[in-house]
């Protein structure tokens, strides 16, 4: 019984875990290149904040699914259900993907903000373009989000 | 809502009437001026003579350096504040004319400024000299004599200077062992010097000289210093301090000619606007009685051009002539009011080719509600509506910048819609009901919503393909190309509708089998066409089976664009979910009595943050799905955006562009 809500939490932590890490490696990646640039220029604050709080959304994926899994086991609550080992494995399984991909897919981000980033220092109008590249990043973020979504939301306790 | 329609320009008249004709077209800020140089042979380019022009740019730009360097001094010593709605202020032609009479007066501003800030780098200077002597000096301080009294006398002989700390006690030893009557004193100890003062007697000095280069002996030699160190590092500080306060009095003067701020301003945007009408004249060709200038301008002005040149003078030859056939043109977007703001869009990707099709119109609709889903919240709509509306009222922006706040400002309508359907008011703060469902509810229901608007979205981009097609007189391409996939997509949706009715909505929808028949029969139409014309450019048969049969494989393209727009259901209900985060946190800090000191404060910044960072994703991806799954099915690149001749400032607006 207990075994079933270590590995639930352990799903939360996982999913919140992975994904903050990763997002905390990606914008501290883009934030060294933004502070670079902004020496040079500092009109280009607005501007590189910008690409450097892309690869900050993974960690807030993650809090999702970590959230909406703690409302759902009532950790807000006064008692938390009892759940059998295989369902506290299920929630745990329902965090990797959102966990691992954001962790993974954050990094990556923050690389390619840097590269954008090195677009605004030199093509200061080109702000338009250089958002996109790690937008496309994060799409694979957003598809394990959703799949961690449906998960949890398909694992009603 | 096209691409306007551009006319080349030529334009021939008498230099005497040359600068009156820049101001003009400078005003008019509707014609592109190329350069001319472009279309002369080399031989022509030599007769004109641009030295006058170069002559007089070197003397505006040396201006423009000064009162830059003028404004930047200032700025130093009084920041230019700058608040969220603080603007350039507004000044008329008048003031830009008036305030140029005075240029001799602001450039005595300059130099001034100058001569501080040359006093300031001499202060600089010397303060550095002065505290790497006080450096010098601060080891010696418990040394109570005047430097002057240390020298030697008749029997013995005085120096001062540092060893390495470990060479100290060695010295000592190594003096004693030779029998050198030595004093050593160690007046000051660092973390690798120790600082000495060592006397010994004259009939000694070889060997203790010979010791003091053995271990690494830095002699110090104070000429010139007659006080006692303490007391001539007090007088130096007293030398840094007066410098300082001389620094303080320039700092105050400097900060004094901030008064000449807003004449500077004024006066770098005259000159700007002069630089500018200096510099279109290198695209001109000129002679010595007769200029010509070649540009283009929108089809609609070209009456309005004329009869303003005839205002000016009568001895003028104009021209109007229609592009060559698919001979490129500038391009430029005209669309009504509601639209011009989704102009930005396109121009933030690429401009089109000037021979295919604004696609603005159809980005608008999309654009609108895509970016209203992924926000998602009644609520934060009505905060951005009502932001930016506000700010297009106050502020006098102008190109992206303006069309961007009206962008957000319609956007935020939608959210307010978006919000209202899914019932999310600060996500569930109010517990207000949704009009239409909760996503946390019914996910499967708002992932296919999200996929739908994906395929209406990517049915229109091939439907625009077609269109352009059909244009172009390609009706055959039209139907073999586009149709076909509009069938196939069209109609495997239809198809699958009550499918994914049953399996996902769990309410099972009798009335859409004869839909989904009618659907299939659509599909396979298309797959047919497809097999059978996707070949039609190859010669060899094989070639035409296997073109045919390869071409279905694009399927696989078609299904990733089409869940691609599922991130309409994941950030949409992102933002949701982070708010209702919020409200939970706000919530265990409790919403009653004195714990609303905390709470409160925990919701306005928690939202704030909500609203920048989900505004943030849904600006970027309601974009990227313009961009990648729109435009990737017809828009065709390649178009030069038109810069017509128009005046621009930096720091002032100005109120009366006509008469500048």
């Amino acid at each position: 019984m207990e075994l079933g809500q270590f590995f639930a939490f352990a799903g939360i932590a996982v999913a919140t875990l992975l994904a903050s890490v990763g997002s905390a490696i990606g914008t501290s990646l883009a934030g060294q290149a933004a502070a670079g640039v902004v020496t040079e220029d500092p009109d280009k604050f607005g501007q590189t904040l910008v690409l450097q709080a892309l690869p900050g959304t993974q960690g807030i994926y993650g809090l999702i699914i970590g959230v909406l899994m703690m409302s759902q086991l009532g950790v807000f609550g006064a008692n938390i259900p009892d759940l059998t080992l295989t369902q506290g494995l299920m929630y745990l399984a329902a965090g990797c993907p959102v966990g691992i991909v954001g962790l993974i897919s954050a990094i990556y981000q923050g690389k390619a903000a840097v590269a954008s980033i090195g677009v605004i220092a030199k093509q200061p109008g080109q702000l338009g373009k250089a958002i996109i590249f790690p937008a496309i990043v994060e799409t694979y973020a957003i598809l394990s989000l959703i799949v961690s979504l449906l998960m949890t939301l398909g694992l009603r306790v | 809502m096209a691409i306007v329609k551009m006319k080349k320009l030529a334009l021939a008249a008498h230099i005497s009437d040359e600068e009156a004709i820049v101001q003009l077209l400078h005003r008019m800020s509707y014609i592109e001026i190329n350069d001319i140089k472009e279309q002369l042979s080399e031989e022509q380019r030599d007769i004109i003579d641009k030295q006058h022009v170069e002559q007089e740019l070197a003397q505006l730009d040396e201006y423009i350096s000064k009162i830059k360097y003028t404004l930047d001094f200032i700025g130093r010593f009084v920041p230019d504040k700058k608040g969220l709605l603080s603007q350039k202020p507004l000044v008329s032609a008048e003031d830009y004319k008036h305030t140029a009479q005075q240029i001799e007066n602001l450039l005595s501003v300059y130099e001034m400024c100058r001569s501080l800030d040359d006093k300031l780098t001499e202060f600089k200077v010397d303060k550095t000299r002065i505290k790497s002597e006080i450096e010098q000096l601060r080891p010696w301080s418990a040394l109570d004599v005047p430097l002057s009294e240390i020298r030697d006398t008749r029997y013995v002989s005085i120096k001062l200077g540092t060893f390495p700390i470990t060479a100290v006690n060695a010295f000592a030893e190594a003096a004693e062992e030779n029998n050198a009557s030595c004093y050593i004193n160690v007046v000051y100890q660092e973390r690798n010097d120790a600082y000495l003062f060592i006397a010994f007697h004259k009939n000694d000095q070889d060997i203790v000289e010979q010791l003091l280069r053995q271990y690494d002996w830095n002699e110090i030699i104070f000429s010139g210093y007659e006080q006692k160190p303490l007391d001539y590092i007090a007088m130096l500080q007293q030398k840094i301090e007066h410098i300082e306060d001389e620094e303080k009095n320039i700092e105050k003067q400097a900060a004094d000619l901030s008064e000449y701020r807003l004449h500077l301003k004024i006066l770098f945007d005259y000159l700007m606007i002069q630089r500018q009408r200096t510099e279109i004249l290198s695209d001109f060709a000129s002679t010595k009685q007769v200029f010509i200038l070649t540009g283009w301008l929108p089809e609609e002005k070209t009456e309005q051009t004329e009869k303003k040149i005839a205002s000016i003078t009568d001895t003028y030859w104009l021209d109007f002539e229609e592009p060559a056939d698919g001979e490129p043109f500038p391009v430029a977007f005209k669309n009504n009011k509601l639209f011009r703001p989704f102009e930005m869009l396109i121009e933030m990707y690429s401009m089109p080719d000037p021979y295919s099709i604004d696609p603005t119109p159809a980005v608008a609709p999309f654009y609108f509600i895509f970016f209203g889903i992924m926000v998602g919240d009644a609520a934060y709509g009505l905060l951005m509506s009502l932001a930016f509306f506000i700010a297009m009222r106050l502020m006098r922006t102008k190109g992206m910048g303006k069309k961007l706040i009206a962008l957000l400002a319609l956007c935020g309508i939608s959210t307010i819609f978006w919000g209202a359907m899914f019932g999310s008011w600060f996500g569930d703060l109010f517990h207000i009901k949704p009009l239409w469902f909760n996503p946390m509810d019914k996910p499967m229901l708002m992932m296919i919503l999200s996929l739908i608007f994906g395929v209406v979205h990517i049915l229109v981009g091939i439907g625009l393909k077609a269109y352009m097609n059909i244009r172009n007189g390609h009706l055959f391409d039209a139907i073999f190309d586009q149709v076909s996939w509009m069938m196939v997509l069209g109609g495997a949706s239809l198809w699958l509708a009550p499918l994914l009715s049953n399996m996902l909505l769990s309410s099972p929808a009798p009335q859409l089998a004869g839909i989904a028949q009618g659907g299939l029969y659509v599909t396979i139409i298309g797959i047919v066409i497809l097999l059978l014309t996707q070949g039609r450019t190859q010669k060899n048969i094989f070639m035409k089976v296997f073109s045919g049969v390869g071409s279905l494989y694009n399927i696989t393209g078609f299904l990733s664009d089409i869940l691609s727009y599922s991130r309409l259901f994941a950030l949409g209900l992102a933002s949701g979910m982070i708010a209702t985060v919020i409200n939970i946190l706000a919530g265990l800090v409790g919403l009653h009595g004195i714990n609303l000191i905390i709470s409160i404060p925990i919701l306005i910044i928690g939202h704030i943050f909500n609203l920048a960072i989900n505004g943030l994703g849904a600006y970027v991806h309601a974009s990227r799905l313009q961009y990648i799954e729109f435009f990737g099915k017809f828009f065709e690149s390649g178009g030069a955006a038109f810069k017509p001749f128009h005046i621009e400032t930096k720091y002032t607006d100005i109120k009366n562009e006509e008469a500048v």
